[in-house]
């Protein structure tokens, strides 16, 4: 029997059927194991009623939150796969999703099909009170290896043309990159664990993990530093999980708020952390935060539990399922960090790329595209990101697709995006643009206004400069990193 | 556009799609109502630097600037004339 992420939750709530699940920003804001399982299964069976399969793949159109985590395991139930559909994205970048990956269907928000209706049947079907179910005319098939995979999660991913698009993760997959990451964690049902992130981005390792283990997950109601603080102590938070953004927010409350006593990991991801922020957080609240380092392809390969302090900026030793190679030139310390795991991805969806041909590329070893060095104690600095992505507060996206959309605008010949570490979303986007023959230069606003037609507001940069010509490799790729701040 | 209409629709649009719920005016809270929950806070103050190119400071990401329509737009008031001032200096 193949395995469903869905039946380890349900074995979980039969054995602890009221322990709290979800808890939200107040202190009666309560869902037990068992109630949240009752609201699956009457979800996946609304979703079996209205044709959902095994092997279906369904998009979910869906803001984070508890709602979020029931449609996921509603589907898992039914036996479907899940790509989500990041709520705050535009129609066009939307409509590149459906292009790409083929969908069965959406769950969506009942108030925002807006932006989907080009793509699905308008008569949605109700499933709740705020969301509907509602089928899609397929825009492309399947990659037929597909059926071979117990597909979980489909994570879209844009880049350039001829680039691999969509990471596909399978069940199993995700089984064990949770148990790797729990040796370090050691999540058990005493955890309760402040949630912060995108959970389009973040739910593989971390919610799973949660809900596999029997961990309550606190869902505040928003990012300000004293909303964070207040829901940490009511519910006796033990473990954070955010982005150096809302730690950041922490600091900056001015209520004399503490952090809960029974805290035992502030978790930081989705970009380096600025040693400044390390620095205030200490001050403020006498505990350092805990770095890690987490690929979609890999799961969570290190994480810095046991020496934040005497190791600030190392994102730890590297896990005990996960094996590390730094591929240095001669001489040199620092190289391009490779991984051999358990859970890594199962193949690239489009063009489809087995994990097998993907390791073939490298002898066994995955190509992270990142660069790192270790210490005398085996703890792993990252010192350069060099696959490009670029994190706004969590939220990622690749330099390709904002570059592109600036290429079409005919005043520009070519567009070099990139991030630079500053602002209090860790990082900001700086694209230099190249003047196209003839044209006069627009100015910053009408640039703004031109990518806000294609582009959600993160992905659009903070700061235009023109160049007289971008810099390449000798093989033709841009080099992105003339700005980047290297943290170590 | 004035401010507060400006950012108003950019709100029901984004929130609510076009359809605001009924008691919805400037001072509608934001906050406790849930309107403004992480991630839309986080794509609320990009829109507002992009579209009125001041910026957020470490200190004004409390949830005194962000309650209603009518405090963001104060906001965004105070931020465009300190500017201001600061260029005619």
């Amino acid at each position: 029997m193949k395995l469903n992420l869905a039946k380890c939750f349900f074995q979980k709530a039969e054995e602890q059927p009221h322990h709290p699940l979800m808890l939200g920003q107040e202190a009666e804001e309560k869902t037990s194991y068992a109630e949240f399982r009752d609201e699956i299964q009457c979800l996946a069976k609304q979703l079996k009623a209205a044709g959902v399969k095994g092997g279906d793949n369904i998009g979910l159109h869906y803001k984070s939150g508890r709602d979020y985590v029931a449609f996921v395991y509603a589907i898992w139930d039914c036996g479907a796969c899940v790509t989500p559909l990041p709520f705050e994205l535009t129609a066009p970048e939307k409509r590149q999703i459906f292009q790409h990956v083929h969908m069965d269907a959406v769950v969506s928000s009942a108030n925002h099909l807006k932006p989907l209706l080009e793509s699905i049947d308008p008569k949605g079907l109700p499933l709740t009170a705020n969301a509907v179910f509602a089928s899609v005319e397929p825009v492309c098939a399947p990659p037929p290896q597909l059926a071979e995979v117990n597909a979980a999660f489909i994570r879209f991913t844009s880049g350039t043309t001829g680039d691999a698009k969509g990471v596909v993760l399978s069940h199993e997959s995700i089984y064990e990159r949770i148990h790797a990451a729990n040796q370090v964690l050691q999540i058990t049902e005493n955890d309760r664990i402040l949630w912060l992130l995108s959970m389009d981005y973040h739910f593989a390792v971390s919610i799973v993990a949660y809900l596999t283990f029997g961990a309550s997950i606190i869902l505040p109601k928003n990012s300000f530093g004293i909303t964070l603080l207040t829901a940490a102590a009511r519910h006796k938070a033990t473990f954070i999980y955010g982005s150096p953004t809302h730690y950041n927010m922490m600091i900056q409350d001015d209520s004399g708020a503490v952090l809960p006593p029974d805290l035992r990991l502030t978790i930081v991801t989705t970009t380096a952390l600025r040693a400044e922020i390390a620095a205030a957080f200490y001050a403020r609240f006498g505990r350092m935060l805990n770095e890690t380092y987490g690929i979609i392809e890999l799961g969570l390969p290190a994480i810095n539990v046991s020496h934040a302090k005497e190791k600030q900026g190392s994102v730890g030793r590297v896990l005990p399922d996960y094996e590390l190679r730094l591929d240095c030139l001669p001489g040199e310390e620092q190289g391009e960090i490779t991984f051999r795991s358990k859970g890594m991805l199962d193949a690239y969806y489009s063009p489809w790329k087995s994990r097998a041909a993907i390791l073939q590329q490298n002898g066994g070893w995955f190509r992270t595209g990142d660069l790192g060095k270790l210490d005398a104690d085996g703890f792993l600095y990252i010192v350069g990101r060099s696959k490009d992505m670029i994190s706004i507060g969590g939220l990622k996206f690749f330099p390709e697709e904002v570059e592109a959309v600036l290429e079409n605008h005919p005043a520009i010949h070519a567009a070099c995006v990139f991030g630079v570490q500053e602002g209090q979303w860790g990082q900001t986007a700086l694209a230099h643009l190249v003047l196209a023959e003839g044209r006069n230069a627009p100015d910053e606003n009408e640039l703004r206004a031109y990518c806000k037609q294609s582009l959600v507001s993160y992905k659009i940069p903070g700061r235009f400069q023109w160049v007289k010509q971008l810099t390449y490799t000798a093989s033709g790729k841009k080099i992105r990193n003339s700005e980047k701040l290297v943290h170590a | 556009m004035e401010i507060e209409q400006a950012l108003r629709n950019y709100i029901i649009n984004a929130r609510f799609d076009e359809r605001a719920p009924k008691n919805f005016d400037d001072d509608y809270d934001l906050i406790d109502s849930g309107t403004i929950d992480s991630l839309f806070m986080m794509e609320l103050i990009n829109h507002i630097e992009q579209q009125y190119q001041i910026e957020f400071g470490l200190n004004d990401l409390v949830p005194k600037y962000f309650r209603s329509v009518n405090r963001l737009a104060g906001f965004v008031k105070t931020k465009l004339k300190v500017e201001a001032t600061a260029n005619v200096t």
